[in-house]
């Protein structure tokens, strides 16, 4: 099953700017975020996958189209929702993309 | 399927598994030693860096037990275990604390006394030392917070050993296990098997007699092989060594007493630097809570920094301008809680839970309000709340709002340090190795890693790892 499109959504809804001018490199944070969860224990694994999948399909409920194909800014709604959810691994799912992702990202800009 | 043979099979290359594999060499026995991660040289990657996580950590660094709230943890997996990556800091067990173990668990032949002359040993053989020149600015931030608030504080040794350079400037070694105590196990004749994962003991009667593992060849398939035996020395560490003794079919008090010390993270604003790189993470560390609480530095590099600031790119560059005035700091808590540790149905992994208990949950708080208090005495003009969205702080008065500021529903809770998960002592109600490691109901299986350790020590387990598995050899090896 390919997550990496709703990866990526979560990048840009969590790192990208509103307006801003950083540039951040979203695709290889994406890609190392992909090998992160694929590395995860394998039950975590499966949990992890079934959440991007809801998570994705959340944005259907909520507007119309699946996160991964929604604006940022529509992103960032989305992920500031589940973030502030009652149920822990939703908020876990966002917290672990947050950090990791913000971790990964300034590594490789670090690196650069 | 491929049949290996030796008189004494450890499996593991931590401190624990390292120290036993060596002794047992030295005493003349034929020995191997089996890993389940690489062999990788030890500054094969930068510390704390993504490749170290992928090379050096268990699933890249992504492990959690589960809980409310879930409490990341990482576990080595390379030979050498966790100490190729982890701070290395040396602290002797508190002596009130091995007291209350030897009491509780009933523990024969144990305590301070007992333990000093093979901590001694260990150092002597591993090398621990301070550093030979001026702490880092992260280090003095602490220090002087700390002065200032009128409480103890001390510098922590590491198995670290330095050098000057003839341009008078310093270099760092770490005295990991692929740096100390393997080499020594080798060149007395100890073989080491790395990238074999040992799968299960097998047992006949109550005796183990053979292990089935797997070994990861180069285009990532696996070939699976016997190893037989006389004796086997489980130390995969407090997780990986449960696991496989349940697997086994040992499970009388294994897995069941889980402990860690939760942490957590702030990062601090000063109006100077204080953030240079410096061998690793700083080394002072706030003693007058201790063994309830640890104070200290964090590793600081930008990417770390980042992760605990948080936002959007835009805003966290902003924020890392000046990076090198910002540094980040923790507390750990000496953990009330308990957890398990058993293997996941279906998925074939460990499933580990860990219930934090509340008292943990107001030291955490405690040590945040005095860690703010500290760093604003040191001068400090932010302190960055340990929650997503919460204001920062600016000032000392506001220190009061970290008091319970965590909860289980919005903390975000991390462990270094597993124990306990096969207790040692002869209380047989809550045991499940006896004063030496040997696992009840098997004549030839013995236990020699943190997970022995009764109860969360309250300090860097380190120390007490290694000179509870030296103990532990020498007694079998008279018996």
């Amino acid at each position: 099953m390919r997550v990496d499109f709703i990866v990526q959504g979560l990048v840009e809804g969590l790192l990208v700017s509103s307006g801003g001018e950083a540039v951040i490199p979203v695709e290889q944070t994406t890609s190392i975020l992909v090998r992160k969860v694929d590395h995860m224990p394998r039950f975590m694994r499966f949990g992890m996958y079934v959440l991007l999948v809801l998570f994705d399909l959340y944005g259907v409920l909520r507007n119309g189209r699946r996160f991964r194909s929604q604006s940022v800014e529509q992103k960032r709604k989305r992920i500031e929702e589940w973030s502030r959810s009652p149920l822990g691994p939703c908020r876990d799912m966002v917290e672990f993309f947050r950090k990791m992702g913000t971790f990964v990202c300034w590594s490789l800009l670090e690196e650069e | 399927m491929r049949r290996l043979h030796c008189e004494v099979l450890v499996v593991g290359s931590g401190p624990g598994g390292s120290t036993s594999a060596w002794m047992y060499a030295e005493s003349g026995k034929d020995v191997m030693l089996v890993e389940e991660g690489r062999n990788l040289a030890v500054n094969s990657s930068e510390d704390h860096s993504l490749q170290q996580m992928d090379e050096k950590w268990r699933s890249g660094g992504v492990t959690a037990a589960l809980g409310s709230p879930k409490v990341t943890y990482i576990e080595g997996k390379c030979v050498g275990g966790a100490s190729e990556s982890n701070a290395g800091l040396y602290h002797p067990p508190l002596s009130d604390g091995l007291e209350a173990w030897a009491r509780d668990f009933q523990i024969a032949d144990f305590g301070a006394d007992e333990l000093a002359p093979h901590l001694a040993a260990v150092v002597q053989e591993i090398g621990v030392s301070k550093r030979p020149f001026a702490y880092s600015p992260a280090s003095q931030a602490l220090a002087c917070g700390s002065e200032a608030m009128g409480w103890k504080w001390t510098e922590i040794e590491r198995f670290w050993r330095y050098s000057q350079r003839d341009d008078g400037g310093w270099d760092g070694h770490r005295r990991s296990m692929s740096e100390t105590l393997i080499p020594k196990a080798i060149a007395a004749g100890c073989r080491l098997q790395s990238d074999t994962r040992v799968d299960r003991l097998l047992r006949r009667g109550g005796r183990a007699v053979g292990a089935i593992a797997f070994v990861r060849r180069e285009d990532g398939s696996e070939e699976k092989i016997q190893i037989d035996f006389e004796r086997v020395v489980v130390c995969a560490g407090a997780v990986q060594t449960p696991r496989l003794l349940r697997k086994s079919g040992w499970i009388h008090n294994i897995g069941n007493s889980l402990t860690m010390n939760p942490m957590v993270r702030i990062v601090a604003r000063f109006p100077e630097r204080v953030n240079v790189p410096s061998f690793g993470v700083p080394v002072v560390q706030i003693e007058e809570f201790k063994p309830t609480m640890t104070i200290g530095c964090s590793y600081s590099a930008p990417p770390h920094l980042a992760m605990w600031l948080e936002g959007a790119a835009d805003d966290v560059r902003r924020k890392l301008e000046d990076w090198h005035n910002l540094a980040v700091f923790y507390v750990k808590v000496c953990g009330r809680g308990r957890g398990s540790v058993r293997t996941m149905p279906i998925f074939g992994d460990s499933l580990v839970r860990y219930k934090t208990h509340a008292d943990d949950f107001a030291h955490l708080g405690e040590g945040l309000f005095r860690l703010a208090s500290a760093l604003f005495a040191a001068g400090a003009t932010e302190v960055h709340s340990p929650l997503p969205g919460m204001p920062h702080l600016k000032e000392s008065s506001q220190a009061e709002r970290l008091r319970r500021i965590l909860t289980p529903q919005n903390s975000s809770l991390s462990a270094i340090h597993l124990h306990s998960t096969v207790p040692m002592g002869e209380n047989p109600d809550v045991c499940a190795a006896d004063s030496h490691g040997r696992l009840f109901g098997a004549e030839n299986v013995t236990v020699n890693d943190s997970s022995l350790l009764p109860t969360s020590p309250g300090v860097n387990p380190q120390g007490t790892i290694l000179a509870i598995a030296r103990r532990n050899i020498l007694r079998i090896l008279d018996a």
